[in-house]
């Protein structure tokens, strides 16, 4: 393999694993507050994914765009009212299967609704407008993806770290029944919480849809899963550390498709799963929790 | 002297089990009362359904005048009733000047910065160590957090559920010497504790808990003389 395939290839992992590193922060801040593993974060990208279609069949991308975001955040939000809220107060179990029954509802909901036809995923000109440089070709979303992804990073841990809602997050991660004797609206710091998971998912399912062509109601599954394994591997929780993990199965996983392994592209994520979980279950930044009886 | 707090015929019931079985008691303005009583008299209980953490079954709480049962805990702290609840629970992932800031969540910028100069004054040590992660500080200085954090909310009454739990007897001396200081500020205490001797030492009012009702009152010095109460709390022999 030359030396420019080896970084046409890398360039490629990276704007992956941008994409994966937006959807993992979703399953890394939920899972901080309410230590719940959002199952349903996949499909709410899958559907972000089918919001775009139809946005984009009426509006030009600009507006379609923050129709798009504008009603993935409001998705978050509602599921989290819906399906989570309720169960606020009921055994962590419930809430899991919860999550996995909204994931099946928004699964069938978009195949009865949108069949399971794929549908092509519309283009956004400049988003596919190629660049070249020096030897290496690439579509401007693969150049904007990590760049953006970095961004939005920066941005939000400088909202968990200096400002008053980030601190009552912080707060709230670490004990609800406290934050609230300070005053704190749970629910509201819980809503913001899935409002920024699901705009991030939006935003990254943008990016990921728009290199792949196509929508199903079941495309969120996969990268779901994945970047849930992302988030462990970092350290569920940890936002620095799911933005890494997202990188590290992005590139990866587009490394083995590129020495022709790509039947194994997907085992090796879960396989990432299996080994962390045996030699290092708190994932790369993770903290130690001692379970209180 | 009007009541600040007043409870009546309090009920709380876990399932089907009571925790607290209609107790009445009050809290005057401007002064220490305590409920002494061992574990499982429910003392917390009391305390948490004041704030409305805990659903009540039965009875009325009047705090300054208005009913706050049923009340969300943020309008609670709002209007200046707070608690520092058992075992400091100071939020060990941030630091302890953030710690102080959330305190006074509900406060705005100016009142904020006047009520952390008047919690540095009571505990020069907490500016000291204002970057220190809360989980890093001693037992003593959390606790001194968690009292310098309730105070941030500006409250007009503070309630603290035994804030001698698992403290050096020094350090408990200096704590409830802090806890007159706050009362000689203006604000109203109500003290949770097991260690009657010097609850009742620093109380003017105390109330003895025995299994969700309260079985004895009067001022904490008396409280202190009294037989049952020495023979049941303060270890004499019969």
């Amino acid at each position: 393999m030359s030396m420019t395939t080896i970084l046409q290839h890398c360039l490629t992992g990276i704007s992956l694993g941008g994409a994966y590193a937006l959807i993992a922060i979703g399953y890394t801040l939920v899972y901080g507050i309410l230590r719940l593993i959002n199952f349903a974060h996949g499909d709410i990208f899958m559907m972000a994914g089918y919001f775009m279609i139809f946005a984009l069949a009426s509006f030009p991308w600009p507006i379609a765009i923050i129709i798009t975001l504008t009603v993935t955040t409001l998705m978050g939000i509602g599921i989290e009212r819906a399906a989570y809220k309720p169960l606020r107060s009921a055994p962590r179990m419930s809430i899991m299967i919860s999550a996995i029954g909204v994931s099946y509802l928004l699964q069938n909901l978009s195949t009865y609704l949108f069949t399971a036809i794929p549908r092509g995923y519309p283009e956004i000109p400049f988003l596919k407008q190629i660049f070249q440089i020096g030897t290496i070709s690439a579509s401007f979303v693969t150049l904007l993806t990590p760049v953006l992804t970095i961004i939005l990073v920066i941005i939000l841990m400088l909202l968990v770290n200096n400002t008053k809602t980030g601190m009552a997050m912080r707060a709230v991660s670490k004990d609800f029944e406290t934050a609230q004797l300070m005053g704190i609206n749970i629910n509201r710091v819980i809503s913001a919480t899935f409002a920024i998971g699901s705009l991030l998912a939006g935003v990254g399912s943008i990016l990921y849809f728009t290199d792949r062509m196509s929508v199903t109601p079941f495309s969120g599954t996969l990268p779901g899963l994945k970047c849930f394994v992302a988030a462990v591997f970092g350290g569920i929780g940890n936002i620095p550390g799911a933005v890494i993990g997202g990188f590290f199965i992005g590139i990866v996983e587009t490394l083995l498709v590129a020495l022709g392994y790509s039947t194994y592209s997907d085992a090796f994520t879960f396989l990432l799963l299996i080994v962390m979980l045996l030699v290092r279950p708190t994932g790369l930044f993770g903290e130690k929790t001692v379970e209180k009886v | 002297m009007s009541s600040l707090l007043d409870i009546q015929d309090l009920k709380v019931c876990y399932g089907g089990i009571v925790a607290l079985n209609g107790i009445s008691f009050s809290v005057e303005e401007g002064q220490i009362v305590t409920l002494i009583g061992a574990n499982g008299a429910g003392k917390s209980t009391t305390l948490r359904s004041i704030m409305g953490l805990v659903p009540i079954t039965n009875g009325t709480i009047m705090y300054n005048g208005e009913k706050i049962n049923g009340m969300d805990t943020r309008r609670i702290v709002q209007m200046g009733l707070v608690l520092v609840p058992e075992g400091r629970r100071v939020f060990p992932n941030l630091s302890t000047l953030e710690n102080l800031k959330i305190g006074g969540y509900l406060q705005d910028k100016a009142s904020e910065q006047r009520n952390l100069e008047r919690v540095y004054d009571l505990f020069p040590r907490l500016k000291e160590r204002y970057w220190q992660l809360a989980g890093t500080l001693s037992g003593g200085e959390q606790q001194m957090l968690a009292v310098g954090r309730a105070l941030m909310a500006n409250p007009k009454m503070i309630m603290m559920d035994e804030p001698s739990l698992g403290l050096a007897p020094l350090v408990v001396r200096d704590i409830f010497s802090i806890i007159k200081k706050v009362n000689e500020t203006g604000v109203t205490v109500l003290l949770i504790e097991q260690n009657a001797n010097v609850a009742l030492r620093t109380a003017h009012q105390g109330y003895v808990m025995e299994t969700g009702n309260i079985t004895m009152s009067g001022p904490g010095m008396e409280l202190l003389d009294n037989e049952e109460v020495k023979y049941a709390y303060l270890g004499k022999s019969r």
